[in-house]
């Protein structure tokens, strides 16, 4: 027990003595968890329904203007402003907004005559909105223009009727039903930007507890340290778990802090707070299993490259690979069919896939034991790879 | 002490040890010389039980070493040639750390620490990173880790390559004071014959796996001859 509480001990005042990797460990994915759910908040918010910025303007002042305004107003999916028309390609420009409509004067006359409203009005649309952006904006504008000019057009046929029976006509009227394909229950919910964003980077910082393992453990066997330990009685196993130990806290901390990011932080600077479910004992479960798989996967890399530079350049570009096809750069639901196929391959994506059910979905630890038994899988054979390199390698130590 | 009986390790084709047999009483300082590729490095591998030999027996203080593995590697203090510390952390950590490593704690622990580092002079660096060290400090610290625990046997593996003029007093002076003192059993390696003939009674010299001397030092240098002498007439012909 003294000698696991001694690897412990000695691992924590390296760590402490590191300052670089404690950067990489908690700063990095820190940063990258509070610049990235704001940065990409909006590109997200699709998920959580339609959001897109529009403005728009009156240049008459009439009845049917002020219903058009409010009838476009009432069309969820989009945030919108009202200014003057100078100011819509102004505030493209600006990217405030993406999409703007014009209600040309004349408007109000064309509603109660036969004529193509859409002629009074200027629909405008920034190069950077996206086709579907332009397709909805289209028909929202569309679709109210007819509704004005079909109330106006009832009033011409029936001018006993009032104003609320023609609206009543017309207005909240659904004719179609919903079905999802997958019914109710469907999985394919996405991840709001900080959902997506802090696991990700709390699985990408986990993974580069390879720095600090590597600047140790290549070194123990450079200078023959690990030969030391093995005349005094310290088995491989011994050697093993007492870097598994102190590391897996390592990972546990980075796992609270960032939780804590994503919930008090990133919130603070107008990004939506992380909602972390209510299954806490699973988001342990992910946690530890993942911090065996990293840690094993760091020991088996230490283990067979020769310097610390060699560790850290393999392991950082190995990082770098597994988070780009992993869903860690970029989300999976973003990826094409045969690009979320290759995400497989990444034990990143694995516990990525974990976390968003648990985050999404309030999964129990039964529902993920796919990802979580292929995480425990790769540990296990990158533990056995380390094992047997330094069982090689101590017979040839001296 | 420690004894060999007909060890021998080949690997593959290559013969690294053959029917290598020797005796290192207790509280000797014996000297193990050879030239590079006699099957020193070797020989300290199966003698630490990091290498089976293919043959032969290894006794440490009575104990067969690889039958009984933990209990005769816990006479033994190990000094190796490279200087197996941990840079980035003091003296007073790297020696606690070990000591802990040897199942040593509290009171046990600080008084060992005590011990070595007044017999290697350490005390004033004690709380220096060791990366801040000269090679001579290193080297001695390297020693103070080898004498944790106060071993009944020490192997040091060329503990003074590289090592200031100071330091190497320091270190052979702690050797002999070991040896005289606490009857430690000591092997020592090492390329500089001076030092073998300054603090060894008893030489072992290898050659091509064989062990072609085994006594004591007096016994084979005779009339003032040095060990180089001995080396060029006896071995090196």
């Amino acid at each position: 027990m003294r000698r696991y509480l001694a690897g412990i001990l000695k691992e924590f005042w390296l760590l402490k003595r590191d300052i670089h990797a404690l950067m990489v460990l908690f700063v990095m994915p820190s940063l990258f968890i509070l610049i990235m759910s704001l940065a990409m908040r909006d590109a997200f918010s699709q998920n959580s329904g339609v959001h897109l910025k529009a403005m728009v303007v009156c240049e008459e002042n009439t009845t049917a203007s002020r219903d058009f305004v409010a009838h476009l107003k009432a069309i969820k999916g989009f945030e919108w402003s009202e200014g003057k028309t100078t100011q819509v390609p102004a505030q493209m420009m600006e990217r405030d907004i993406l999409l703007g409509v014009v209600v040309r004067a004349g408007f109000d006359e064309a509603t109660h005559k036969n004529t193509p409203q859409n002629r009074k009005l200027t629909v405008l649309i920034s190069p950077e909105a996206t086709p579907i952006a332009k397709i909805l904006f289209e028909t929202a504008v569309g679709g109210t223009a007819a509704k004005i000019n079909m109330i106006n057009q009832m009033s011409s046929l029936n001018p006993w009727m009032t104003r609320e029976e023609k609206e009543a006509a017309l207005v909240d009227k659904v004719w179609f039903e919903e079905h999802f394909l997958r019914g109710e229950e469907s999985t394919d919910v996405r991840p709001t930007s900080v959902q997506q964003s802090v696991p990700a980077w709390l699985i990408f910082s986990m993974f580069f507890i390879i720095i600090p393992i590597s600047n140790t453990f290549v070194n123990e066997r450079r200078l023959g340290t690990l030969a030391r330990l093995a005349v005094m009685n310290v088995s491989v196993t011994g050697v093993l778990l007492s870097k598994m130990i102190p590391y897996f806290v390592i990972n546990q901390i980075q796992f609270v802090a960032m939780l804590m990011v994503g919930m008090f932080v990133v919130p603070r600077f107008g990004g939506d707070a992380l909602n972390i479910g209510d299954n806490i004992g699973a988001l342990l479960v992910v946690s530890s299993v993942l911090s065996f798989a990293s840690i094993s996967y760091a020991l088996a890399l230490a283990s067979f490259v020769r310097t610390t530079d060699q560790a850290v350049t393999i392991g950082g570009v190995l990082n770098i690979i597994f988070a780009a096809i992993g869903g860690i750069m970029v989300p999976l639901f973003v990826m094409p069919d045969f690009m979320q196929q290759l995400a497989l391959l990444s034990p990143m994506s694995w516990g990525l896939e974990s976390f968003l059910a648990l985050f999404l979905h309030n999964a129990h630890v039964s529902d993920i034991l796919p990802p979580l038994g292929a995480l425990i899988l790769f540990g296990s054979i990158c533990l056995g790879l380390a094992g047997w390199k330094l069982n090689r390698e101590l017979k040839e130590a001296l | 002490m420690i004894s060999t009986l007909n060890v021998t390790k080949t690997f593959g084709e290559k013969s690294a040890l053959n029917g290598v047999s020797f005796f290192v009483p207790r509280g000797s300082i014996t000297g193990l010389i050879g030239r590079n590729g006699a099957g020193k490095t070797t020989l300290m591998g199966i003698l630490c039980g990091l290498t089976r030999p293919d043959t032969g027996s290894v006794q440490i203080d009575g104990v067969e070493l690889f039958e009984n593995m933990t209990h005769a590697r816990e006479k033994i203090g190990y000094v190796p040639q490279k200087t197996s510390l941990y840079p980035q952390l003091t003296g007073r950590e790297n020696l606690t750390y070990f000591g802990m490593i040897l199942g040593l704690g509290g009171k046990k622990l600080t008084r060992s620490m005590d011990e070595v580092v007044a017999a290697t002079s350490l005390g004033e660096v004690l709380d220096v990173r060791v990366s801040h060290y000269s090679g001579g400090m290193q080297k001695r610290l390297n020693l103070a880790i080898g004498l944790l625990g106060n071993p009944p046997i020490l192997y040091l593996d060329e503990p003074t390559v590289g090592v200031d003029r100071e330091s190497r007093e320091i270190i052979l002076e702690t050797l002999v004071k070991m040896s005289r003192e606490r009857g430690t059993t000591i092997l020592y390696i090492s390329h500089y014959l001076q030092e073998i003939e300054k603090i060894c009674d008893r030489l072992v010299i290898l050659d091509q796996g064989v062990v072609v001397a085994n006594d004591l030092a007096e016994n084979l240098l005779r009339d003032g001859e040095s060990l180089e002498q001995y080396l060029e007439e006896n071995v090196q012909k």
